[in-house]
């Protein structure tokens, strides 16, 4: 890559256009948002539900990485920790300054942008494995620093408690601490993730990040600049992980720096390749394989872990595109969209198209 | 200070015997191996129940054993797995994150989560001027020492190491003058895994280790090799000593809580100075 034109600082006036981009999403979205009022209802059992809610935030943190990693093509290991700031940011809001719900996922948010853009701007310049490795080292170091932190609680760490999780809404008061309206919310929050993923690839700013992922040597001489639109995707997609972050918090009330090593890194990652990296519901039908389906299998966690990692070592020799690029294989006939399209390196190994 | 200096030595050493095989594998089949961590995890709850009485020929066939059998599995590793993804870099990278899991969740599944130590080779304290520190820590350092010597002579020196250097820079004329890359490797990949197993037996007989223990090992290792620029051996040793120094220093004279991010710090400043990094590392530029 020339490094003239990789500028390393962002221009001003950078494209945002995904923030409005065009609209043709139709009647999908609201749907599905109204059809996850109904999940709880028809999902009554603690177990059902407790198994719902964990493949929904892993679906989450697997959109947020689909969008770095599937469309960016940055395979970052970073975001295990930046879930991690965003739980570290709800519950310290929530502890700290005041128990809003509300308060505490912006907080969350801003956090897992923070970190996001910081990783982002830090690696602009590395590609590839170098970038996963760094990516790595700076997430993993912050979790470990978060251990050993008093206000993190260090490897104790620490836990809500008290009323603080109903959002007076008018008609729509919701208590939070309800196992039902947890899931629900979940829902909600998986809903409007997908929702971006959507709109961001279908933009100006999503085909941009294909193109640099693609060829990031072509993609600056259309002027596209590479270095700030990669910052920019590691910054949306850290604000996703924050959010999932958040709500885990919520979820399980008790977080602890055990919670996001490489193992939640490692397995975001197992399920938008399982998934399919790039695909809009690759992170959904990955997170629901991994987060239900391994989860009902009767295994010890010892054995759970080393079967993902063996669903892993299978996909990446054998089923480079996922379960979504199984099955959109199989449709392919409607004909593709350019963002369904195959990488360079896997058309070599299993020349679709 | 002499007893600062000492620890920062010895923490170097250690993490530079933990990086030596990473860097191995990666400058060779450019081979990002997460699961380096593993190997050595692997190779010290092999050794904590071999070694077990810790008479000296015990835990010298322990130590033997746990070597051998890590580079058996890395040799094997490096001619199946990672031969057929080899050129896909990020397939690689892919693959040795499901090792991670498939040897963590085996780990956990054989021996239990419960953290395990072993007896130091070497036991006592070696007291200078009032500075204290183990003989272990100091063998480590030595031991260390001894493994970068040895494969810097070899590398550098031999015509094996002519092999190994001329695949690392480009495998395919390698393989048209005739250099027998698949044996070349089999062997480095076995003695990346081998140089893992050691430094996970020496960091069990310091420190104590649980099943998912890797991922911190492979972390110092990789923030080793992310700094030294994973290209040269004196630069992963000069990064090795760096990472020892911040955080022993740091911890003596900043905080104690925040041990683990001076490396970090290192680590950026780096990254700001040679945004397109360092080394093997680095971009290639087309």
């Amino acid at each position: 890559m020339g490094e003239s034109q990789m500028v390393v600082r962002p221009r001003a006036g950078t494209s945002w256009d995904w923030l409005w981009g065009h609209r043709r999403a139709g009647m999908v979205w609201p749907l599905a948002a109204i059809a996850c009022f109904a999940v709880p209802l028809l999902v009554e059992g603690a177990r059902g539900q407790n198994l719902l809610i964990r493949a929904g935030l892993l679906a989450i943190l697997a959109t947020s990485l689909n969008l770095a990693f599937g469309l960016g093509g940055r395979l970052s290991l970073a975001h295990a920790a930046i879930y991690a700031s965003g739980s570290y940011a709800a519950i310290l809001t929530t502890k700290y300054v005041a128990a809003s719900p509300i308060l505490a996922i912006t907080a969350a948010l801003l956090a897992g942008a923070a970190v996001g853009y910081a990783v982002g701007w830090l690696t602009v310049g590395l590609e590839g494995i170098s970038f996963a490795i760094v990516s790595y080292a700076i997430g993993a170091t912050l979790v470990l620093v978060a251990s050993r932190l008093n206000i993190t609680g260090g490897v104790t760490g620490i836990s809500i408690e008290g009323d603080f999780s109903v959002v007076p809404l008018g008609p729509l008061t919701t208590d939070l601490s309800a196992r039902s309206s947890k899931l629900v919310l979940v829902l909600l929050a998986l809903v409007i993730s997908l929702w971006c993923f959507h709109r961001i690839r279908d933009s100006r700013f999503g085909i941009a990040l294909e193109s640099q992922r693609d060829d990031p040597i072509l993609a600056a001489s259309l002027d596209i600049d590479v270095s700030s639109l990669r910052a920019h995707a590691m910054g949306v997609s850290g604000a996703m992980a924050g959010l999932a972050g958040a709500l885990s918090a919520y979820y399980i009330r008790h977080i602890s720096a055990d919670l996001f090593g490489a193992g939640l890194a490692i397995e975001s990652v197992v399920i938008v390749v399982l998934g399919g990296a790039g695909y809009l519901l690759g992170p959904v039908l990955g997170a629901a394989l991994v987060g239900i389906g391994l989860e009902l299998a009767p295994f010890a966690p010892g054995v759970r872990r080393a079967a993902t990692g063996v669903v892993l070592i299978i996909l990446v020799v054998f089923f480079r595109h996922g379960v979504a690029g199984f099955l959109s294989g199989l449709l392919r006939h409607r004909g593709t969209r350019p963002h369904q399209r195959r990488r360079r390196h896997d058309t070599a190994q299993e020349g679709p198209r | 200070m002499i007893q600062v200096l000492l620890n920062s030595v010895a923490t170097g050493g250690i993490y530079l015997l933990l990086a030596l095989g990473l860097v191995l594998i990666f400058g060779l089949g450019r081979t990002a191996n997460f699961a380096h961590g593993d190997f050595a995890v692997w190779a010290a709850l092999i050794y904590i129940p071999l070694a077990g009485s810790g008479t000296v020929p015990s835990v010298v066939a322990a130590l033997l054993v746990a070597c051998l059998v890590m580079a058996a599995a890395g040799s094997l590793l490096g001619s199946t797995l990672f031969r057929r993804l080899e050129g896909n870099l990020e397939a690689g990278l892919l693959a040795s994150l499901g090792l991670v899991f498939v040897l963590q969740g085996t780990a956990a599944s054989l021996w239990g989560l419960a953290p395990q130590g072993a007896d130091p080779f070497v036991p006592g304290v070696l007291e200078l001027n009032g500075a204290i520190i183990a003989w272990q820590r100091l063998a480590a350092v030595a031991i260390a020492a001894g493994a970068v010597l040895v494969l810097w002579l070899v590398l550098n020196t031999t015509r094996v190491g002519a092999m190994v250097r001329a695949m690392s820079e480009d495998s395919e004329a390698a393989t048209a003058l005739g250099i027998p890359t698949t044996a070349i490797r089999i062997g480095v990949f076995g003695i990346g895994a081998l140089l893992a197993g050691l430094g996970g037996v020496i960091y069990v007989t310091l420190f104590r280790v649980t099943p998912y223990a890797g991922e911190f090992l492979v972390l110092k290792a990789f923030l080793v090799a992310a700094l030294g620029g994973a290209s040269s051996i004196l630069g992963v040793v000069t990064a090795a000593f760096t990472v020892g120094v911040a955080e022993v220093f740091g911890t003596q004279y900043i905080s104690a809580s925040f041990r683990d991010a001076y490396g970090l710090i290192a680590l950026v400043i780096v990254l700001i100075a040679r945004p397109h990094g360092i080394g093997a590392l680095q971009v290639r530029r087309v």
